[in-house]
């Protein structure tokens, strides 16, 4: 059997303990994830997303519980850069990741420093800028590039170090809405193409809709767990109440309000079509 | 005292001096960065535009359109390297002209304000531009009151915490608050809602749409669609450092292939409205979702009443 890529089990942690200014950022938490899976994790600010995000690779140790890494326990010091070379995190702000003054450069600065040989090093940066689809701007200055493109060569710069999995943390947050999609397009075919673990961290549930699955966080702890569609469909319920629906479940609930007949789950734009096309009987391949 | 309740925004002071001055206009507004290096790069290039008393106005584009530099010349903080900007019909860069009182009239929030607070409290934080007006005790305590209130946060709640202990939409209000005590005549604000949850981008929104109800001017510089169709009445699309449309949501939502070529999407419910019309739906425009609402529901019934 195969063993989780990671492994969260009663996870708290309390940021400034034993002080006046304790605060408890995260309030036992346990999943697990599967090798392959595209795992959205959602949540208000202030729900202790991040502080999970810095928990899977090691940046933060917790107070009480544990974290696993392939098996490999976060408190472990002696196995603090196997994991992270597997745990691979991406960020909000594209320009606080890149460090080179060439694009190449940048994606080879991890594989460099895991002391591969240059002409593995060669491969794997062509790999992993040909992964995000930015091999023709091998030579460019990463600070000339478009948001969208930066976070590209900032995750190409993760790919090359060969991970596992690849947590991000509200990595689309800064950018417009074609680097947006860049980004989320990139992310989807990594993970159906080249079967890479995705865990995206967001606030916007419509950031989340190619994840198979989703988990709610609200004041630290996990409130929903389920399939994409199922939490998306729930999103007003997640308590703490930051939420709110993604636009296209809400318009659909109150189109269903008023006498529609449509579906449950349904939140892209393009399946709604679909659905009220249907509902209002234009098309023949409707009735189900 | 109770301060007056009656249209405070604008200031008396800083109101334009006849109604027929737009607010703000640029003329063949030009900027360029590294000027004469190798780095040189034209981030304006000839933007002419008028804001008027009491508009709305969305400022949209994608990354590297200008957007940003645009709003730096608001207030003088950049200079323009060619044409002109005028505030209430007052050119700030004519050897006399008083840019210190342009920068008071309006009112720059800056993307992720909430990084420039630095106070032990909210209301320390809040008071510190009207204390460099010089203004009396009693005026900096009410300002701040008035401009707490107006971002919705209860001065006496929030007035004595650190604003490093609030919720990230709450420290964005407060820095808000701090612009807003400068009591400006307009407030033009860089992607105001990036990277606040759902419910922290609807409170600021909300807060935005009241402080527009009470008179202020308001220009927003967002890459959201959705944001733009619900809250301007006028969105300027800029691209390549020109000004590419300047219209009615509704004008500039029409023009779908030239926003998706540089890289703009449609709000969503305009979407969906262009893939019902694709299905084969005889469905009138929609730019939000409750106008999508009606419209849907609109076109079911005329279905419904066409085929019995």
């Amino acid at each position: 059997m195969r063993e989780p890529l990671i492994e969260v089990t009663d996870l708290r942690y309390v940021y400034h303990p034993d002080t006046p200014q304790a605060v408890v950022a995260l309030d036992g938490l346990s999943f697990s994830v599967e090798p392959g899976e595209y795992l959205g994790i959602v949540g208000g600010n202030g729900s202790g997303k991040s502080t999970l995000a810095k928990h899977l690779n090691a940046l933060l140790l917790p107070t009480a519980g544990c974290v696993r890494v392939g098996g490999l326990d976060t408190r472990d010091r002696a196995a603090t850069w196997e994991i992270r070379r597997r745990v691979g995190m991406i960020f909000q702000n594209p320009d606080n990741q890149l460090v080179a003054t060439v694009v190449e450069e940048d994606v080879a600065f991890g594989p460099e420093n895991l002391g591969l040989p240059p002409a593995v090093i060669r491969e794997r940066v062509g790999e992993a800028l040909a992964a995000v689809g930015m091999t023709g701007f091998r030579r460019r200055a990463p600070h000339l590039l478009s948001g969208g493109q930066k976070q590209r060569v900032a995750i190409a710069g993760i790919l090359a170090m060969r991970p596992a999995c690849l947590v991000l943390d509200e990595a689309t947050t800064m950018l417009d809405p074609a680097g947006r999609a860049e980004v989320l397009e990139t992310l989807s075919v990594l993970n159906r193409r080249d079967g890479v673990t995705i865990m995206l961290i967001s606030h916007a549930m419509e950031d989340l809709s190619d994840a198979e699955r989703i988990i709610a966080m609200d004041r630290g702890r996990i409130v929903l767990d389920g399939p994409a569609a199922a939490i998306m469909a729930r999103a007003e319920e997640i308590p703490g109440g930051r939420l709110g629906a993604p636009p296209m479940v809400k318009l659909a609930r109150w189109l269903r309000e008023d006498g529609l007949r449509l579906p449950e789950g349904v939140h892209k734009v393009e399946a709604l079509a679909d659905a009220v096309v249907a509902a209002a009987g234009l098309s023949p391949q409707s009735d189900v | 005292m109770k301060p007056s309740r009656t249209r405070w925004w604008p200031p008396r002071a800083f109101r334009p001096r006849a109604m027929s001055d737009p607010l703000i206009a640029c003329r063949g507004l030009c900027h360029t960065y590294l000027r004469g290096t190798p780095m040189e790069a034209v981030a304006l290039d000839g933007v002419t535009l008028e804001i008027r008393p009491g508009e709305i106005v969305a400022i949209i584009g994608p990354t590297g359109s200008g957007k940003s530099t645009l709003i730096q010349h608001f207030n003088g903080l950049l200079r323009p390297t060619a044409g002109e900007i005028r505030i209430s019909g007052e050119d700030l860069w004519a050897p006399r002209a008083d840019r210190r009182r342009a920068r008071q009239q309006i009112g720059l929030v800056f993307q992720f304000p909430e990084y420039q607070l630095f106070e032990e409290t909210v209301r320390k934080d809040v008071a510190f531009g009207p204390k460099n007006l010089g203004l009396p005790a009693e005026t900096i305590a009410a300002r701040v009151d008035e401009a707490l209130r107006a971002v919705g946060l209860d001065p006496g709640r929030f007035g004595d915490r650190s604003p490093f202990t609030l919720s990230g939409g709450e420290m964005r209000r407060v820095a808000l608050a701090g612009v807003l005590a400068m009591r400006p005549g307009a407030l033009v604000l860089d992607e105001p809602t990036a990277g606040l949850d759902p419910r922290g981008k609807e409170e600021l929104l909300e807060r935005i749409a009241a402080l527009h109800r009470k008179g202020m001017t308001l220009v927003l510089v967002t890459h959201s669609m959705d944001e733009a169709a619900l809250l301007a009445s006028r969105i300027v699309v800029m691209h390549a450092g020109r000004v590419m449309l300047d219209g009615s949501p509704h004008e500039v939502f029409a023009i779908e292939d030239d926003l998706r070529r540089i890289g703009l999407a449609l709000p969503q419910a305009a979407r969906l409205i262009r893939l019902l019309r694709e299905r084969g739906m005889q469905v009138a425009d929609a730019m939000t979702i409750a106008e999508a609402r009606q419209a849907i529901l609109a076109a079911v019934r005329e279905m419904g009443s066409g085929a019995h």
